[in-house]
């Protein structure tokens, strides 16, 4: 098998060769560290008030160098490329509509605004803040996007990349769009609540724009060749869900079916990417026609075997790989541990990719490495772990 | 409880955003005292808590709770006493530098604003320097910390040497909370305590401010 094959056998279902691997990576440090090269440490240059003055004036430029489809597709190009080295089977590579607004800021086609700080290892990390959609005037007043105009940039951004990474990689699409997280972050989550209660016609004509940009750009990524959609949309914390599954299903429900249809429709396999503990929404998740679920967050109480015994064979399952200790600081031997224990409790009879649950800078490229060797060893099917 | 308060505890647990004013206003006209008034819509948010623990209510909820405490405190204010705004003590809230995620946080700083403390939020991404500050120019009896990032843990012992250094350590009750906290990492840090959940933090703060 392909890792293509191996990874579209997994989604459906079924049993592939070997267990597949994905990896979140879009974090720089360790995808440096991955490439075996410095992670450039140009935060400090962004501190000097000429610099800053410099970069006021030209944010033009810095706009045209950061666009998705030059700067964008250069990043996720080496993230792949890190990908690919470290041996994964299949590999993320996000379509981001932004704008610089200053040598400061930095704003997104969702209203989220965020600043530009140190990433803890002296690289440039845009770190959120706030949300600006925050009432029905901001809304009126916000510049959006064209969907068929952004669709275009998708379906040449992934184009770009599958012509390269293509053969080598299981490319797996995000099209910066998604439902939630989008609205929730772009207007902070208390307007979101208050909103919910005092004016939900508000938030239900931001949803059918989004979901109308996500339909479009999912359209897109069908036509680039890409055969696997990522939605990355947190829907959980660590107590369980964040709304109750009916206020979900009835202000977002119809979205994320729509969204699901446009993938399937494009011959893509779609996967819902939410942290958290999501155990009681598998089942939604799956009703919705999504193909398999992502992250799996161990610290926050989900294990694959529950997971499991809630779905059964209605939806892959991806990740549960942990973030906080096992992919950052654990030694080989913790790292081996923890796979072999994936695997036996979520990869039998098909079904089940390994994963992190989650990206940030700390992640250790040699520990995502291990991580890989041990999906090998402990991988092929039959499984046999006692 | 009479029909009026009744009345202000159920809008709180039935989340009546746009009409707790209008409630809250009519039990006071009905001759209700500012302080019973509060007592109800506090024990309606006990309720919701109760909700939300059986699984009844979600997290979007218990927000939502917090917002038309916010709502009703805005006329019931400026009749109370100004002790009783403020009078369990003055915490110095925020996340951790480095660190973004406020949900948690802000629903801690609806709760404990709610329950009786006098709240100094300083947002996300807060330098040690800035905590300080404000410790000292609202002389806060405690601190409370949110830190979801594992990367960002360090933040805490900074926060905590930056008060010791300033000569402010004894006089300041230290707690945190936030996905990635543990007993074991409070322990680490040196702070006091460690709040599970927004209901929680508010124990923890009465405890640690004596009340
Ligand atoms: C004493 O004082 C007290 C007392 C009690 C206190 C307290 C203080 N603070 C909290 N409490 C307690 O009371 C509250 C009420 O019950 C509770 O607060 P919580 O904050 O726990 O709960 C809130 C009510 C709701 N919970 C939340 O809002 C967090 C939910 C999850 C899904 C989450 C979200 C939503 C977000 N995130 Co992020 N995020 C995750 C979270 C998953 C999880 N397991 O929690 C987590 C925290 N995130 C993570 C990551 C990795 C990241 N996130 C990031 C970004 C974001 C969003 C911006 C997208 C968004 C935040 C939006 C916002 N405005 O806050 C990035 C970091 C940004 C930054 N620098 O901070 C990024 C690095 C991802 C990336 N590569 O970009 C993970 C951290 C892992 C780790 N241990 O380090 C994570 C656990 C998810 C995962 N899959 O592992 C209690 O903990």
């Amino acid at each position: 098998m392909n890792k293509l094959e191996r990874v579209l056998t997994a989604l459906d279902g079924r049993q592939p060769d070997r267990v597949p691997t994905f990896s979140m990576l879009f974090d720089g440090k360790p995808i440096d560290d991955a490439l075996g090269r410095p992670h450039p440490r140009v935060f400090r240059v962004l501190e000097i008030p000429f610099v800053q003055k410099l970069a006021d004036r030209t944010t033009w430029l810095w706009n045209t160098l950061a666009h998705p489809n030059l700067g964008g597709a250069a990043f996720f190009y080496n993230a792949l490329r890190a990908d690919f080295k470290l041996g994964f089977d299949a590999g993320l590579a996000m379509y981001y509509g932004f704008r610089v607004i200053d040598h400061q800021e930095l704003r997104d086609i969702s209203g989220r605004r965020y600043q530009f700080t140190d990433d803890g290892f002296g690289g440039i990390y845009a770190m959120y803040k706030e949300g600006l959609i925050t009432d029905p005037g901001a809304w009126k007043t916000f510049e959006k996007m064209d969907p068929h105009r952004y669709a275009r940039g998708v379906r040449l951004f992934f184009s770009f990349l599958n012509w390269i990474w293509g053969g080598k990689i299981a490319l797996v699409a995000c099209v910066g769009a998604s439902l939630h997280q989008d609205i929730t972050e772009g207007m902070g989550f208390t307007n979101f609540v208050r909103w919910s209660r005092k004016d939900p016609g508000f938030l239900r004509d931001i949803i059918e724009y989004k979901v109308e940009l996500a339909v479009e750009a999912i359209r897109a990524v069908g036509q680039s060749g890409v055969k696997v959609v990522w939605l990355g949309d947190d829907l959980a914390y660590r107590s369980g869900p964040m709304l109750s599954p009916a206020m979900l299903e009835d202000l977002f429900g119809d979205g994320y079916r729509r969204i699901a249809e446009a993938a399937h429709n494009g011959g893509c396999r779609i996967v819902f990417h939410t942290c958290g503990n999501v155990l009681d929404l598998l089942t939604m998740i799956a009703d919705w026609g999504y193909d398999g679920v992502q992250a799996l967050e161990p610290t926050a109480g989900v294990t694959l075997a529950e997971a499991r015994r809630r779905i059964g064979d209605r939806l892959c399952l991806i990740g549960n790989v942990d973030i906080t200790h096992t992919l950052v600081d654990a030694t080989r031997e913790e790292v081996f541990d923890e796979v072999r224990g994936c695997i036996r409790d979520g990869a039998r009879g098909g079904g089940y990719i390994v994963s992190s649950t989650n990206t940030h800078n700390a992640i250790s490229a040699r520990n995502l490495r291990w991580m890989v060797e041990a999906t090998e060893e402990y991988g092929r099917y039959p499984i046999d772990i006692a | 409880m009479g029909e009026h308060l009744e009345t202000v505890k159920k809008a709180i647990v039935d989340l009546e955003l746009e009409d707790i004013e209008k409630i809250v206003s009519s039990a006071l006209d009905a001759g209700e005292e500012p302080q019973a008034v509060l007592d109800a819509m506090c024990a309606g948010m006990g309720s919701v808590g109760e909700l939300f623990d059986q699984g009844e209510y979600f997290l979007v909820d218990l927000v939502l709770a917090g917002e038309v405490m916010k709502e009703g405190l805005k006329v019931l204010e400026p009749l109370l006493e100004a002790e009783s705004m403020g009078q369990k003590g003055t915490v110095v809230l925020f996340t951790v530098k480095g660190d973004v995620h406020d949900i948690g946080k802000n629903l801690v700083g609806t709760m404990l604003s709610t329950s009786g403390f006098k709240v100094v939020d300083l947002g996300v991404d807060v330098p040690k320097e800035k905590v300080v500050d404000a410790v000292r120019e609202h002389s806060a009896q405690a601190i409370g910390m949110s830190v979801l990032l594992t990367s960002m843990v360090d933040s805490i012992s900074d926060v905590v040497s930056a008060l010791s250094a300033a000569g402010l350590r004894d006089g300041v009750k230290i707690a945190i909370g936030g996905a990635c906290t543990t007993q074991q990492l409070a322990d680490k840090m040196g702070v006091d305590a460690l709040g599970r959940d927004a209901v929680e933090a508010v124990r923890i703060f009465e405890s640690l401010c004596g009340s």
